[in-house]
């Protein structure tokens, strides 16, 4: 049997940040969007937040045709509790998952909302300056890797040089305009991720037949675990 | 209809998952996250991540040991604390996306009451009330149990718990982490000679950090006169720790027993797997007229087996959980 993706109905998670957010889309069309009521509520509320869209669409979880999540990079907590939900539902459902770029998201959001020529720069804040980025073009496809990045003045210097403008977004960019110069830099208006955001990826992908493993996925954390092994001898 | 209940813990370092039908525990599968001995220890954001590629494969193994489809589950039940946050956040929001698809109830368990309930996992089982010796590498306490629902902290440690004690010895012998087991097997072939000094602690409170400094200092102290003096005498070293970790735990029982009145007496958590702690026990038993209980090995170290037996109360009790539920690092025994 084929799904045809325009008619696919998936089950949208997005936990890389502060905010956990959920939608359900129907093909291209999202037709139910809850976010949590407070930062960090994502343990709490995430199944609530699926149950009350479910309900407000009129639909039963196994009538889902898939579930997409954003992969990170992002907050290591927020980021285990979508990734669990969603093997839980597709575990217990038999359902394919998706996971979805976080920055590649982002940018297309702020793409869509800017239609500026440009590079696209999508910022998941990673707290003081640093920032979890990657460059997109204007057709959202990616430029380069995602990296870890300490916003500094001269971050941009090589566009800024080339005449080519940058697109922020994201709940990173903000904190950017105190040190970033002020030529060539466009704010977009897209900060906060959202679970609206991943659908068209998502749609591609499911289309694409493009699914993670379901058990064996982790989210994408970008740095390896910070441990440091005592070397100092007791005795 | 009978009651068929999935288990999931997750609060440390291993993944567990169980599968009991109407009070018997039909498959108790765990998986050991090795990467932590090469950091000598639990390494929290390790411990996370293994659960997240751990839980499905887990959880699956346990559904197929068991014979049973989930389909047939009758609710899901898990740890919700205490633990390590990062890794109770894997196995709750795995448990809670699963009651939500399946359509059925969660039941919430508090880790050292499962730990508790898991002699009645098998025979023979305690009588109410009994005393229980609750010892693993996080907590030390006694408690007494009246029921399954009515438990009461009558002395727990005020520092380190009994196995930090054993691991810290371990990490200063140079022995590989999880030090318990491997110290338990040298003591077996030494004598405990050297007399390390016993805390005193009022009531039935226990306290491990004195300890910890007293055979630190005794040890650098040997090692300066002798530099060979851990090597030589190591098996002895390993023998006197055990000795004087398992009787403080033990006279602190016999306090509680004579207080109380109570003769039946358990054992529960990861230090309960101890030889020593396992032989002390009985002979200290058989002096005071006690009836014991020692859980087989399986049940000592955490599991899902003992949640899906606490669960099971729960479930008949009608106890269930709403999909609001979040992790308790720190959770409240009663």
């Amino acid at each position: 049997m084929t799904i045809f993706a325009l008619m696919a109905r998936i089950l949208l998670l997005e936990t890389a940040t502060d905010t956990c957010s959920v939608a359900l889309g129907d093909g291209l069309q999202v037709i139910a969007r809850k976010d949590a009521s407070a930062p960090r509520q994502h343990a709490a509320e995430i199944t609530l937040l699926i149950d009350a869209c479910l309900k407000e669409a009129g639909w039963q979880l196994p009538e889902l045709d898939a579930v997409a999540l954003s992969s990170g990079p992002g907050s290591y907590t927020s980021l285990r509790v979508g990734t669990s939900v969603a093997k839980g539902i597709c575990y217990a459902l038999d359902k394919p998952m998706i996971a979805v770029d976080t920055l590649q998201a982002l940018a297309l959001a702020s793409l869509q909302a800017e239609r500026e020529e440009g590079v696209y720069f999508p910022m998941i804040d990673a707290r003081r300056m640093e920032v979890y980025t990657a460059p997109f073009d204007a057709q959202n496809a990616p430029q380069g890797k995602a990296e870890a990045v300490i916003m500094e003045a001269g971050t941009f210097e090589e566009w800024h040089r080339r005449g080519i403008p940058v697109i922020l977004s994201g709940n990173g960019a903000e904190k950017c305009r105190a040190v970033l110069p002020e030529d060539g830099v466009i704010f977009s208006a897209v900060g906060q991720c959202a679970a609206p955001m991943l659908l068209p990826l998502a749609l591609r992908a499911f289309e694409a037949g493009a699914f993670s493993d379901t058990a064996y996925y982790s989210p994408f954390y970008l740095k390896p675990p910070n441990v440091t092994v005592s070397k100092k001898k007791l005795l | 209809m009978s009651i068929t209940l999935l288990a999931i813990e997750s609060s440390c370092d291993d993944t567990s998952a169980a599968v009991l039908r109407d009070g018997e525990v039909l498959s108790n599968c765990v998986a050991n996250q090795e990467a932590h001995r090469l950091y000598g220890g639990v390494v929290p954001e390790v411990a996370s991540r293994a659960h997240q590629v751990n839980i499905i494969p887990v959880v699956d193994l346990a559904l197929k040991d068991a014979g049973v489809d989930k389909s047939e589950l009758s609710a899901i039940a898990f740890t919700r604390g205490p633990g390590l946050l990062g890794s109770l956040i894997v196995g709750v929001s795995f448990a809670k996306a699963l009651g939500l698809s399946l359509n059925i109830p969660l039941i919430e368990v508090h880790h050292m009451q499962a730990h508790i309930l898991a002699h009645f996992a098998e025979d023979p089982k305690p009588a109410f009330p009994f005393l229980c010796l609750t010892v693993s590498g996080g907590h030390t306490q006694i408690v007494q149990v009246n029921s399954p629902f009515d438990m009461a902290v009558l002395g727990q440690t005020i520092d380190d718990a009994a196995g930090e004690a054993f691991d810290k010895t371990g990490k200063m012998l140079g022995l590989p982490y999880p030090s318990g087991p491997v110290i338990d097997q040298l003591a077996q072939k030494g004598t405990p000679k050297f007399d390390f000094p016993e805390p005193r602690i009022p009531g039935l409170d226990f306290s491990f950090s004195g300890l910890k400094t007293a055979i630190l200092y005794y040890l650098q102290k040997q090692v300066r006169a002798e530099p060979d003096f851990v090597k030589d005498n190591l098996n002895d070293i390993c023998a006197s720790v055990q000795e004087r970790i398992v009787t403080i735990l033990l006279k602190k029982l016999r306090k509680a027993s004579r207080q109380t009145g109570i003769k039946e007496i358990a054992i529960a958590g990861g230090v309960s797997a101890n030889s020593g702690l396992r032989a002390g026990l009985k002979a200290m038993g058989g002096k005071e007229g006690w009836n014991t209980y020692i859980p087989a090995f399986e049940y000592c170290t955490d599991n899902a087996g003992m949640i899906a037996v606490a669960a099971y109360y729960k479930y008949l009790n009608g106890d269930f959980t709403s999909q609001s539920v979040q992790p308790a690092a720190r959770l409240p025994q009663s």
